[in-house]
């Protein structure tokens, strides 16, 4: 047998604590290198996890055995389920999230697996030996003989923070920045790109008029993320609080516009359209007299609040005078303003699709530094690069989830393929198959792919057992029973198709789900309820995906196409496509010429 | 290289047989030898020259000929191209495209010339089909619509449609992507009116591609009576020639028999069938079954009898009928019967009148294509997937209006645009290029 294989980890943050933990749990010796190891999975923007798309990767991160859903479980403050009035398919979990229980949680998790082991340094470089990663190198010399490389090192690529007109070099407020390894990889032949992305200020509790806030409150019914969340879940239920900007918090704003890091042109990098600093917002939406904030706790009795809605690059100055212009903020005092960061980042058409470079067996890019954005983009690429790194030194199959899996395989597939101008943010909408992507079924979906791959835990293992057996005896009980409806009788299965139908409207649905977990009826109802509208979208979407399955050799020379556009051919030289599907969906390549492409490869073959 | 065998092609581009000319086309890679050994000159680009055509080995001249050089890209394939127009006996044409097939020429396969225009980049794929309507076209209407096609204006109207419902998508999408207390909601009014706006646009186009079916398989007109009422006689008179087997024996025409005429620029069939009525003859009832299977396809019906061709209409007849009393010359009908058209087709009575009426429907047709500048689709390709989409959108309003969740109307939406895609030939999908290019003749 083999020797147990090797996988540094450059970097603690949510990609990295998720690819740790996937590697040990295949059976790799995992080395999790950081520069302090104390800022292990920090929260360093909003204390919160999940949110519209986010929460389903969550839900898939746990389906595969992840961290994130469980951690955000213990250490959530408020739950609650976004977009329920337009339809399960978008309905979203999002938890406020005690920024301080959160690190230490995931920390100890880690530090208590047998295969993960902690050192504290930085990555700055790395051998490669006939084209194969074969040692990380320390800051110090120190080199660590190792068979992959997950590099993971989120904004902290010559991070650069702006505040106003003043910029110094930092990975995060207070942290410093990383620089070297940059060097090493663009050495490489990689490119590389800038991004920025912002935080808000962070205000002194006490100083904020409270009696002039609006509640807002968490579900009354919380779900949890995790399968392994013990039911009935009944975590803290912290109020947040809405105040509203006015005009004359705009027109400081807008007076002081040129003095804005992001406004005045400082900063090179695109930020994020979706995601706006408050500068930008008032420019953007000018008609708009009022925008709402949220006044978040950063942690339980923390006397820290972050302000949702309000990031921002104004000098410090400017973003107090501002804020005092709300009436519950009158008083208010920073506990640090808000700032925006600039970093390094590889324009991801470098990776496959198991997020391993193309051009350097071995090392792996996770994470912001591939150009996303939030904690859960970030901790869904830990997972999959971790799980990849390991399943190919132990030679087994890699695990690649197709966009009609997973959110997750929509990321990657995206990533890869896409050309990314913004830090990149997961949406429902880049889903195609939206319909069948559900927050609720991702075990389903995943986790026995996720056992496959060597992911999952016994204790996991039997909830999905019994948890989908549940789900398939309740769908069987619908179709045999008879329910009257108008005098005539249909099935229950049928009722429940209708618009007003329901599982639990009906007294033999009740008496059904008597023995049934509520996770396992609400799935069950909801699959009969979408059944139609996913073979529809499975119809739609079934063309496309045959393009998928069209492979294209690495080496392919698109130059013997002549037909095709220069600018396509361009493309496809650069990027290499694995697929027809991923060359049909790159930006700038004419359908023609896929078309072209598909005639040549399937005469070829 | 090109992504297909890289072999130079030759066809004759004209019918065969004998003409005044004919058109030769050799398309392939590099042409400028051949060109040159064939006429024993340089090729000039795009200039059409007149010379001497020589027989590559023995040197023999074979045809005064107009040779006209294409280079490559800007020719029909987009690979070099020659174009000989030489005499059009039959001789002359196999001389030389014999001669040209001593090289490494072969001859083209069906369509293969535009194949290559496609893959190339010369074309999309409605424009390739609209080739295949052009070559097969019967009437200077079809030749229009299918150069309408060929000119990009049917793509660009679907592209207008497919716009407007990825515009709504996207308001859609955008309100899915954040959560309520971010921004506002469009009303299901809004959604639903834009949904049904765009549903009648479609369905104009579904209603015109009705009339597509005519512009290019052409107007049935079947002519309908008892034996001997002198149907034949009629479709004869109509068609200026002797077509049919005139006679007065009851049943004469047996099976039926169709000519082709162009009315305001439509093709209009004319099918004379047999006669309704049995006569105990086993052939008739052939006969019989043959009009009835004619009378389900036609666009109009000519209902003839000598006396009251009312009588001769039946409920199941869904299309117009023009009723026509025959044999005026030997029955004299004094009374003048209103919807009736008196003929007689030994004097030519009453058939301008006949022709003016079916003139009138064909007008109908292409002026409401050109009045409505509505797209036509003209393959039942296109127009399967035109009346799929518009059912898709009729589905969409209803989910609007029933509320039922805008992750299911904006999947059903994203139906809708990618069938659109699909007519436009965004999509790639190998059994199109099969179908589409298995249509075309030789030489195109």
């Amino acid at each position: 047998m083999t020797a147990q294989p090797t996988i540094v980890i450059a970097g603690c943050g949510h990609a990295g604590v998720e690819a740790a933990w996937a590697a040990a749990n295949i059976g790799a010796k995992v080395i999790v290198v950081t520069m302090d190891t104390s800022a292990t999975a920090r929260l360093s923007c909003n204390p919160a996890i999940g949110g519209l798309g986010k929460g389903h990767l969550v839900k898939e991160i746990d389906a595969l055995g992840g961290i994130m859903g469980r951690a955000a479980d213990k250490c959530g403050i408020q739950f609650k389920t976004l977009n329920k009035s337009k339809g399960r398919a978008v309905w979203s979990l999002r938890a406020q999230i005690d920024k301080q229980l959160y690190p230490r949680f995931v920390s100890n998790l880690l530090h208590k697996h047998k295969n993960i082991q902690f050192v504290e340094g930085e990555v700055v470089d790395f051998i490669v030996d006939n084209s194969k990663i074969s040692s990380a190198v320390l800051r110090d010399g120190t080199p660590i003989k190792t068979n992959a490389i997950i590099v993971c090192s989120g904004t902290f690529l010559n991070g650069l923070i702006h505040i106003g007109n003043a910029q110094f070099p930092a990975g995060r407020i207070g942290e410093k920045p990383s620089i070297g390894l940059t060097d090493s990889i663009v050495n490489y032949g990689f490119t590389l790109s800038r991004l920025k992305t912002g935080t808000p200020p962070r205000l002194l509790s006490d100083s904020v008029d409270w009696s002039m806030t609006t509640l807002a409150q968490g579900d009354e019914n919380p779900q949890p993320f995790s399968v392994l969340t013990r039911r009935p879940f009944d975590p803290l239920n912290i109020p947040c609080h809405i105040v509203n900007t006015n005009i004359s918090v705009h027109t400081i704003l807008e007076e002081n516009l040129s003095r804005s890091a992001m406004y005045s042109g400082k900063i090179s990098g695109a930020g994020p359209r979706y995601c706006p600093s408050i500068e930008d917002k008032i420019v953007r939406f000018k008609s708009r007299e009022s925008h709402q904030l949220f006044l978040e706790p950063e942690w339980m009795g923390s006397n820290q609040i972050y302000v949702n809605g309000f990031s921002t690059s104004m000098p410090a100055e400017v973003q107090l005078e501002a804020l005092r212009k709300v009436p519950a903020l009158k008083r208010v005092e920073f506990i640090r303003p808000g700032y925006a960061i600039e970093y390094d980042y590889f324009p991801t058409s470098q990776l496959k699709s198991t997020l391993e470079t193309k051009s350097i067996a071995g090392l792996y890019f996770a994470g912001q530094l591939n150009g996303t954005s939030g904690y859960e983009e970030a901790a869904a690429q830990g997972l999959m690069a971790g799980s990849n790194a390991a399943l190919k030194l132990f030679e087994n199959n890699p695990l690649i989830l197709g966009r009609h899996e997973a959110y997750i395989g929509v990321l990657i597939d995206d990533l890869i393929t896409k050309e990314i101008n913004e830090p990149y943010r997961m949406f429902t909408s880049s889903a195609e198959h939206r319909l069948s992507l559900r927050s609720d079924n991702a075990g389903l979906r995943l986790t026995e792919k996720g056992v496959k791959a060597g992911l999952i835990s016994e204790t996991q293992k039997k909830k999905h057992t019994s948890f989908s057996n549940e789900v398939v005896q309740i769908k069987q009980g619908c179709e045999k029973l008879r329910v009257a409806i108008d005098g005539s009788p249909i099935s229950l299965h049928d009722y429940i198709k209708r618009p007003e139908g329901g599982l639990l409207k009906r007294a033999e649905g009740v008496k059904l789900c008597d023995n049934f977990s509520g996770d396992a009826i609400f799935t069950a109802e909801t699959d009969i309820k979408y059944q139609g509208y996913v073979i529809n979208e499975n119809a739609r979407v079934g063309k496309l995906k045959k393009l998928d399955g069209i492979k294209i050799p690495p080496a392919f020379d698109y130059h013997i196409l002549t037909s095709l556009s220069s600018e396509s051919r361009e493309k496809l030289t650069n990027i290499k496509p694995e697929t027809l599907g991923q060359a049909s969906r790159l930006a700038g390549v004419r359908p023609a010429d896929i078309g072209v492409l598909a005639i040549y490869l399937q005469s070829s073959s | 290289m090109v992504p297909y065998d890289q072999e130079t092609i030759v066809a004759l581009a004209t019918p065969p047989g004998v003409g005044a000319l004919a058109v030769l086309r050799i398309s392939g890679e590099r042409l400028i030898p051949l060109y040159k050994q064939l006429t024993r000159t340089p090729p000039k680009n795009r200039f059409a020259s007149f010379c001497k055509l020589y027989h590559p080995d023995s040197g023999e001249v074979l045809d005064e000929v107009v040779a006209t050089f294409f280079q490559s890209p800007k020719s029909f394939t987009g690979e070099d191209m020659i174009e000989i127009s030489c005499h059009g006996g039959e001789a002359v044409q196999s001389n030389i495209i014999s001669a040209i097939l001593c090289g490494n020429t072969r001859l083209a396969k069906p369509g293969e010339f535009s194949f290559r225009a496609y893959m190339n980049g010369k074309m999309d794929l409605l424009q390739a089909e609209a080739v295949a309507s052009l070559i097969a076209s019967k009437s200077t209407y079809s030749t229009k619509v299918g150069l309408h096609h060929l000119n990009g204006k049917v793509t660009d109207q679907l592209s207008s449609i497919k716009s407007k419902i990825t515009n709504l998508l996207a308001i859609i999408e955008n309100e899915l992507n954040f959560s309520e207390d971010e921004i506002d909601k469009t009303s299901i009014e809004t959604i639903a009116g834009k949904i049904d706006t765009v549903h009648a646009e479609v369905s104009a186009i579904v209603e015109a591609s009705s009339f597509g079916r005519q512009i290019f398989s052409g107007v049935r007109v079947v002519l309908f009576g008892k034996p001997n009422s002198g149907k034949s006689s009629l479709f004869n008179a109509l068609l200026g020639f002797d077509r049919a087997i005139v006679s007065s024996t009851p049943g004469t025409t047996r099976d039926t028999v169709e000519a082709w005429i162009e009315l305001e620029g439509l093709p209009v069939c004319i099918i004379d069938t047999a006669g309704v009525w049995e006569s105990g003859e086993y052939l008739d009832n052939l006969g019989v079954e043959k009009t009835q299977s004619e009378l389900d396809r036609a666009d109009i019906c000519l209902l003839i009898d000598e006396d009251d061709p009312a009588s001769l209409k039946s409920d199941n007849m869904k299309m117009p009928v023009i009723l026509i009393r025959s044999k005026l010359d030997k029955n004299q009908h004094n009374e003048y019967v209103e919807d009736i058209i008196q003929t007689s087709s030994k004097t030519q009575q009453g058939l301008k009148e006949l022709l003016t009426q079916l003139s009138t429907y064909c007008l109908r047709i292409s002026q409401h294509s050109e009045n409505n500048s509505t797209a036509v689709m003209t393959t039942r390709r296109q127009r399967v997937l035109l009346k799929n989409s518009r059912n898709i959108l009729h589905e969409a309003s209803n989910q609007a209006r029933e509320n039922i969740g805008t992750d299911i109307l904006a999947s059903t939406l994203r139906q809708f645009v990618i069938c659109i895609q699909d007519v436009i030939g965004e999509i790639p999908n190998e059994n199109i290029m099969d179908t589409v290019f298995k249509n075309f003749c030789v030489g195109k």
